[in-house]
């Protein structure tokens, strides 16, 4: 791509592209290749002058060096490079924002020193007449609303001759309804755009035979199969098989669906249990991505509860504004003094600012590349005191490793090995997926017949191979539930592989075959992490785990929670959740199975893995990222300073207000000067309140 | 007197005035007006687009030459303790 640095300094450069104005698509384009580029912190796209402007992490030396290499490589029609950009482009509705803010900044000042003051005035009386009629509307229905206060303070301006006033009330009233609209559109469209397809590749069923394609190769009429905790990607007809799906996130429903041959499924909902031969009727991004915001909109959970409080009290504050206005009318009979108590409106601030600041808080942890799906999220992190694990691919690594395969007498290692991996091949259990691994590694992933497995969940698997009954499972599983004999030879066996090894039992035909011995090393970062939630607040750190006794117990010593359960059941784990609840504490549940399904939905604040099951990332209410638990810390440190700027912003904006007022009524200002003051406040107040709360350099602190 | 000349202003304001100032002719002439509008706009925006890049470089610099400065005392008073 043909360019030339204009400017270059520590951290950033200008880029020219040798034209004078980049059109949408590939200023789209460039956008999402350079944020794909290592250490690339901020892109702006100055579209009209056809420059980019790049900051960097400087610290790293060859960050620049990669920039610039990838600018002189690249090819903005590469359909690698045009697959990043996601359905609705970020970019483009910032520029969209954008360019309205201009465009009535603009028509402001050029009718403020053009038009003359009759045909202004026409102008005033007709852009403020929608304010006034909402106002009158409101009364009527005796809402009283904000709108009453800034249509009466409009109409007041007008009444008293005072266009200058009435002008810029009315466009500063616009200007923070922009601004407003544009933070929400910003946050509701970040939040969808991580909510969205994040499926590149599915299972294509053709005459019998299961091939892996990218999503864009599949086409309307083509049959897919989608398995147990996995993601529906697209909205079709169920042609074969039988599953329970949930459709929390179109529907908001966290039970699970029946779904069979001839019945709809939609894209973006999960198969709880079962698999689903799929037909596809519509591939498009578009109307998902619509369904995401359109359930967004409509959740709750979107207004934080203290926000909604604050609401209601400055709500009921407005009458009293009327009052005061009237009050100071009767005692000091100038109309003027009067119409300035109108300007100030208190609720005002906390209406917009408070919804500002939590919107600015989602987008800033989507960011940190966290996706929050409510404000009231970000409040429950912050007040919860009980936070609850989940141990195999939470605060262990997810890719646990076979470390040793003990055959009992008789048996041999390889086979036994070759048969629980063809078993354990149809789950998406992290436990599973080793054994799989270990088989692949040696080299045995030939396909043993067998019959389809039946999970049963938490326990284990059972099937039949070679007209033998095989399963394979957990300590419980295989000797409580199932009896399995143990050969005299094989009982000192049973104690040989060490305590924190996993271990999974195989017995065939009633028994002990062999036992896999599985080994689930902690995350470095789990005992700091830890400690630091303790240190920022949680006083009950709890692991859970459906994992035996000794394993838990080697884990949990390690991790250093406060208690921990071993051999817990899924409706266990949700049941100690609302135990803790009914007690109440405020939890938090953070998991990445299947299993975790009940207790996720349970919590105040269910949190997912990245690595997890498309099902556990669908009932969450905030996704990581990453297996990375420090983000843990950055979320908590988030919600708190969260709820630290709203109080904040109650407190600012009645403050700030009250003063203004009590000089208008004072005669200090007058009434143009107090409305000014009223808006340019509120105004400052939301603009700060979209500035980010942990800015880089500490952020890289908090998580060190 | 001058009564008079505001209502003839007046009525041909709006007998004439207003047929004048809606016709096809007027319209034509109007998309001209307001496309000059449009394109003043965006050249106004162009300009600030300018701005916005340079204040990023300026800051960018400044940055820089902060820190140099940071590192200068730093040396210096390392140099002085020795």
């Amino acid at each position: 791509m043909k360019f030339k640095v204009l400017h270059k300094a520590k951290g950033q450069m200008q880029i020219s592209l040798c034209r004078k104005r980049i059109p949408d698509e590939e200023a789209d384009v460039l956008y999402y290749a350079l944020y794909e580029q290592p250490g690339v912190h901020h892109v702006s796209i100055l579209w009209r002058t056809g420059s980019v402007l790049i900051k960097y992490d400087s610290t790293r030396p060859d960050t620049a060096k990669n920039i610039l290499q990838f600018l002189r490589e690249a090819d903005l029609s590469d359909p690698e490079l045009v697959k990043l950009v996601p359905a609705v482009s970020a970019r483009a509705t910032n520029e969209e924002f954008r360019e309205k803010l201009g465009t009535l900044i603009l028509k402001r000042y050029a009718k403020k020193f053009f038009l003359p003051m009759p045909i202004r005035a026409g102008f005033i009386i007709w852009n403020g007449a929608p304010f006034v009629i909402a106002g009158i509307k409101d009364l009527i229905h005796k809402n009283f609303s904000a709108e009453i206060v800034h249509a009466s303070a409009i109409a007041a301006s007008v009444l008293t001759g005072d266009f200058a006033a009435a002008d810029s009330i009315i466009f500063l009233t616009e200007v923070g309804e922009m601004l407003e609209e544009w933070t929400y559109k910003k946050s509701v469209d970040d939040l969808a755009r991580s909510l969205a397809l994040n499926v590149s590749e599915v299972w294509k069923t053709e005459n019998g035979k299961d091939e892996l394609v990218s999503l864009g190769k599949i086409s309307v009429g083509d049959h897919i199969k989608v398995f147990m905790g996995n993601m529906i990607p697209v909205d079709g007809i169920v042609v074969d098989g039988e599953a329970m799906v949930n459709q929390s996130a179109l529907t908001g429903e966290s039970i699970p669906v029946h779904k069979e041959t001839g019945i709809m499924v939609y894209a973006g909902t999960a198969i709880d249990e079962g698999e689903l031969t799929i037909e596809v009727k519509e591939i498009s991004g578009q109307t998902r991505y619509d369904n995401i915001v359109k359930f967004i909109e409509e959740s709750e959970s979107m207004v934080a509860v203290t926000q909604s409080q604050a609401e209601k009290l400055v709500s009921r504050l407005i009458p009293y504004t009327f009052g005061t206005a009237a009050l100071t009318f009767l005692l000091t009979r100038n109309v003027t003094k009067a119409a300035s108590v109108l300007m100030v409106d208190f609720s005002c601030a906390i209406e917009v600012a408070m919804p500002i600041s939590v919107l600015s808080a989602m987008r800033e942890a989507g960011g940190h590349h966290m996706t929050v799906k409510g404000g009231k999220y970000l409040e429950m992190m912050s007040e919860a005191d009980t936070i609850v694990f989940d141990k195999t691919g939470t605060l262990t690594r997810s890719v646990p490793t076979v470390e040793e395969v003990l055959p009992m007498s008789g048996r041999d290692e390889n086979d036994m090995l070759a048969l629980a991996a063809d078993l354990e091949a149809h789950f998406p259990h992290s436990l599973a997926n080793a054994v799989v691994r270990a088989a692949k590694e040696r080299g045995l992933d030939y396909g043993v017949p067998h019959s389809k497995p039946e999970y049963i969940v938490a326990h284990g698997i059972v099937s039949y191979a070679a007209g033998e009954r095989v399963i394979i499972g957990s300590w419980h599983f295989v000797f409580e539930d199932e009896h399995t004999e143990v050969a005299p030879e094989d009982e000192e066996k049973l104690h040989q592989l060490p305590a924190r090894y996993s271990q999974l039992y195989m017995a065939i035909d009633g028994k002990l075959a062999a036992i896999i011995g599985i080994d689930d090393p902690i995350k470095e970062e789990t005992p700091a992490v830890i400690e630091k939630l303790r240190r920022s607040g949680f006083t009950n750190i709890v692991m859970m785990t459906g994992d035996s006794e000794r394993t838990a117990a080697a884990i949990a010593a390690q991790a250093g929670v406060d208690r921990y359960y071993s051999e817990v059941l899924p409706e266990d784990k949700a049941h100690y959740v609302e135990q803790e609840k009914a007690a109440g504490h405020k939890v938090v549940m953070i998991g990445d199975g299947i299993n975790d399904s009940p207790a996720l939905s349970a919590a105040d604040v269910g949190i997912a893995m990245k690595e997890g099951a498309d099902i556990a990332r669908e009932i969450a209410d905030i996704t990581l990222s990453g297996s990375d638990l420090e983000q843990l810390i950055a979320l908590k440190e988030l919600s708190d300073r969260l709820m630290a700027r709203m109080k904040n912003t109650g407190v600012l904006g009645i403050s700030m207000n009250a003063a203004i007022l009590v000089a208008g009524i004072l005669g200090m200002v007058a009434p143009g000067t107090a409305a000014l003051l009223h808006n340019t406040s509120t105004i400052g107040l939301c603009l700060r309140n979209m500035q980010n709360m942990i800015p880089a350099e500490e952020y890289y602190r908090i998580e060190a | 007197m001058s009564k008079w000349w505001s209502f003839g202003g007046g009525f041909l304001l709006g007998s004439v005035g207003l047929t004048a100032l809606t016709s096809k002719l007027a319209q034509r002439g109007y998309k001209y007006v307001v496309a000059g509008a449009m394109i003043a706009r965006d050249r106004v925006m162009e300009e600030s687009e300018k701005v916005q890049a340079a204040a990023s470089n300026i800051t960018a610099e400044a940055k820089e030459l902060t820190e140099k400065y940071y590192a200068k005392l730093d040396a210096e008073s390392a140099e002085a303790e020795e």
